[in-house]
Parts: structure tokens; C-alpha cells; sequence
């Protein structure tokens, strides 16, 4: 019986991956995903690496605005606050409102808007920056992040730690960040413990989380009636050894 | 495990969406392009209430997060999220700032059996890190969490750096003393250094 362990819930954010995920000399940060975003330039060359091609026109314009706006940000900050860094959110939050304002007022050429906000080159003055434009611009952010990936030595350092953890405590993971860190770190752990079994069924209200020692934890979440629709599309709880896919229903 | 903001495992398949845990598969956007053009459903791009794109995103980020997290399958992780965090007794916090409203939000919603929170980051160059913590100790943590024996006692002298944090330790036994405080632990050697003294011990 396990039950004199305590519930852990693990938080991490972007400090977590940033010292560790690496790809070629690249960190995972924020200011690395703000040149992804922000930089024709990197943004072209990072685009080549990964699909062999070169980016659409609309990836190009999106990213001079991007460009654009992430100047304008840095050039009219009222205080000289210089802790404050615009950064890839800021950009995405703008970049969104821009083409709110397109999808209120029908009636005003998207170029215009374009125009006003950008000095762009005028061959692109005809392009309309789309919500689904910018969907594919994040499934390609995406895409360069899922390159990055922990070097051997802190993956093990890592995974002996979880496994510590795990071992004195329930583990609830929760993280802020986009990439596999913490795939990784169990997917490295288990090797280690092969009788350990992935929970899956959220509607029922019973989950499994792994525990030192090859103990199977057992812990029981009753999610409330209005969970119990058929609006629950996906709840992936990945514990160790095996892994798999849910398919989410649009 | 949850990913509260997306991730590199949540992404298009042919005809629906899946979150997969093995190494993503890359598609150009050229590709998706076609996808969508040989019947491939396309993303979302409903209208909201307020007039505007409720944008299908990839990961969460940018414009009115709050709402685009009332979606599947953020609702449902959030709202686990709140429920982890409700019968959690330690709270162990790597790399995060607190720049996310919603989440602090959550943190600060006054966990009944929490009684521990460690802070494990690189703070101590980066100023800015370190006054969101204060800022976030400060207006949120310390104004939730109810004190015992009706006393009002300044928090900020049990969570502050250095000099402050052995004047705590010196003059409260947390269990003993304050049984309704949460107990907040900084470690400022970062996270390498953090695991390496944990695993080893």
C-alpha cells in the first residue's frame, strides 16, 4: 500500500527546457522562438532545414509584419523599463488583432491595413494575413521545436530525478512548454519499468500514475456531470512504457 | 502529464487531430495546403461572440488566452488541472515566471493540502524573473491563503532572499507554528545544479 505517499504536482515553464533542449547550437527560449517568428532571414533558413524547401510568400509576409511590429514594440515602450523584452507573444497577440479588425471591417482592403501597420514591399501588398495562415505559421513554429531535443546526460540526470520523485511521491506533470522534454524523460525512464501501464480513460474517472519500485498507483478522479460529455476529446495521460494515440474529433 | 499550452504531439492527421507521443511527423505548410485542398478538414475559424476569430491555434499564445483555453482539450486539462492542484501537497515549480495570469490565478486559488511550494529557476541574473516572483507573492499568494490565529504577518519576510529567508527559518517552524501558511522554498542554482544535488542525495 502506497498510501502514505504525497500528492506532487510539478509545474514547469520555459526555464525548464530553455538550459537543456538543444538543436544544432540553438536553445529553446523565448528569444529563439521571437527570430522564428520575427526574422525573414532565420526564419528561411530554419524553414529550408526542416522541409528542403523554401517558405511561401505568405510565410515571407507574415513575417516581415511580424518583423515589423516586434520593432515598433521595442522603439515605443513608454518607460525605459528594460526589463521589459517584446517577445513572440506580444507579436501573436497583434498579429491577431490586426486580423480581427480585417474579419469586423469587410469593407476595408486587408492591404490597406497592411499598408498602415507596415512599410511591406509592394508586391505583398495584395496578400491577406488569414487566422489560417497564421495556423500553419504556428504548426511550422511547432514543427522547428519538436527538432530540439535534451543531450543524453541530462536526459539521465532528469530521468533519475522524476524516478526519485516518483518514488516518494504521486506525480501529476503539468507543463507550460511545447516540446518532449518530459516524453523524453519518462520515455527514458522506462526501460526501467515495464509493468507500468498508460491510463487512459478520463470518463471513467480513474487514473494510473507511475510509482517507484514498480508499484502501480492507482488514484481516482471523478470529473464532474458536465465533463461527462461527448465534448471530452481528449485527455492524454501518459504514464510509462508504452504510449498512445487518442484521436480528437472536430 | 498535460501539456497546458499545446504541444509538438498535438497536431493534423489526414482527417482529424491527434495527440501522439512519438516523434512528430513533419508536414510543410505546402503540404498541409494540399491536404486541406483534397478534403482535408481546415482549422476552426469561427467567429466569436465579440465579433472576432476564435482562433484554432496550434498552441496557446497571444490574443485573450482565457478564452481560447475554454476549448477542447485545454478545458478539460485545466480543469483537471485544478483538481491536481487541489489535493496536491507539494507544489514543485521549475522554470516558470508567472507571467500567466491563468495560471497564477489557479495557484493562487488557495489549495487546501498544499503545504509546500519549491521554486527551482535561474533567477539570479535575470531581474525580471525575480520581481515577478515578488510581484506574485506579493499581490496574490499572500492575500489568498487564509493566516491561522487571526494574526496578519507579513509574507514577504518568509519567502524574501537571502538575509530575510534565515531571519524566517531562525524565527518560524512552519509545521508548529503556522500551520496555514504555505511553506515556499527557493533554490537559486538553477536546474541543472537543483537535480544534481537532489538525485545525488
Amino acid at each position: 500500500m502506497t498510501s502514505n505517499k504525497q500528492n506532487t504536482l510539478v509545474l514547469t515553464g520555459a526555464g525548464f527546457s530553455s538550459p537543456i533542449m538543444k538543436y544544432k547550437n540553438y536553445s529553446l527560449n523565448s528569444a529563439f522562438l521571437t527570430r522564428l517568428l520575427c526574422e525573414v532571414d532565420f526564419m528561411k533558413e530554419l524553414y529550408n532545414e526542416i522541409y528542403n524547401s523554401s517558405p511561401t510568400d505568405n510565410f515571407i509576409v507574415i513575417s516581415e509584419l511580424a518583423n515589423k511590429l516586434l520593432n515598433d514594440l521595442k522603439n515605443n515602450q513608454e518607460t525605459s523599463d528594460s526589463s521589459f523584452e517584446p517577445n513572440f507573444e506580444q507579436v501573436f497577440y497583434l498579429l491577431e488583432n490586426i486580423i480581427n479588425f480585417s474579419s469586423r471591417e469587410p469593407s476595408i482592403k486587408n492591404s490597406f491595413i497592411l499598408n498602415v501597420l507596415c512599410d511591406l514591399k509592394s508586391s505583398y501588398s495584395d496578400y491577406i494575413i488569414s487566422p489560417l495562415e497564421l495556423y500553419s505559421f504556428q504548426e511550422f513554429m511547432l514543427d522547428v521545436i519538436s527538432k530540439f531535443k535534451a543531450p543524453e546526460k541530462d536526459l539521465s540526470l532528469l530521468s533519475k530525478f522524476f524516478f526519485r520523485l516518483m518514488e516518494k511521491s504521486y506525480l501529476q506533470y503539468y507543463t507550460l512548454n511545447y516540446d518532449s522534454l518530459i516524453v523524453d524523460i519518462l520515455a527514458n525512464i522506462n526501460t526501467n519499468y515495464k509493468d507500468l501501464e498508460i491510463t487512459k480513460n478520463f470518463n471513467l474517472g480513474c487514473t494510473y500514475g507511475a510509482s517507484g519500485g514498480g508499484i502501480l498507483a492507482k488514484t481516482f478522479f471523478i470529473p464532474p456531470p458536465y465533463l461527462k460529455t461527448g465534448r471530452i476529446q481528449c485527455f492524454i495521460y501518459m504514464v510509462l512504457y508504452s504510449t498512445q494515440i487518442l484521436g480528437i474529433q472536430k | 502529464m498535460f501539456y497546458l499550452h499545446g504541444s509538438v504531439f498535438y497536431t493534423d492527421s489526414w482527417d482529424t487531430k491527434i495527440i501522439s507521443f512519438e516523434d512528430r511527423k513533419l508536414i510543410s505548410p505546402s503540404s498541409r495546403n494540399l491536404m486541406h485542398s483534397l478534403g482535408m478538414p481546415k482549422p476552426n475559424n469561427h467567429i466569436n461572440t465579440d465579433g472576432g476569430y476564435k482562433f484554432d491555434q496550434s498552441f496557446i499564445t497571444g490574443l485573450n488566452k482565457n478564452i481560447k483555453l475554454t476549448e477542447e482539450p485545454y478545458a478539460s486539462i485545466y480543469a483537471k488541472f485544478r483538481i491536481d492542484l487541489y489535493n496536491a501537497d507539494k507544489l514543485l515549480i521549475f522554470g516558470y515566471s508567472f507571467n500567466d495570469e491563468h495560471i497564477n490565478a489557479i495557484i493562487a486559488s488557495s489549495p487546501p493540502n498544499l503545504k509546500k511550494i519549491t521554486i527551482i529557476d535561474f533567477i539570479n541574473n535575470d531581474i525580471n524573473i525575480r520581481n515577478n516572483y515578488h510581484r506574485f507573492l506579493n499581490n496574490v499568494l499572500i492575500s489568498v491563503k487564509p493566516f491561522g490565529h487571526g494574526q496578519e504577518v507579513e509574507l514577504w519576510n518568509m519567502v524574501g532572499l537571502n538575509e530575510s529567508r534565515i531571519e524566517v527559518n531562525k524565527n518560524y517552524i512552519y509545521e508548529e507554528d503556522h500551520p496555514d501558511y504555505w511553506e515556499i522554498e527557493y533554490d537559486l542554482n538553477g536546474t541543472i545544479d537543483y537535480l544534481t544535488r537532489m538525485t545525488n542525495n
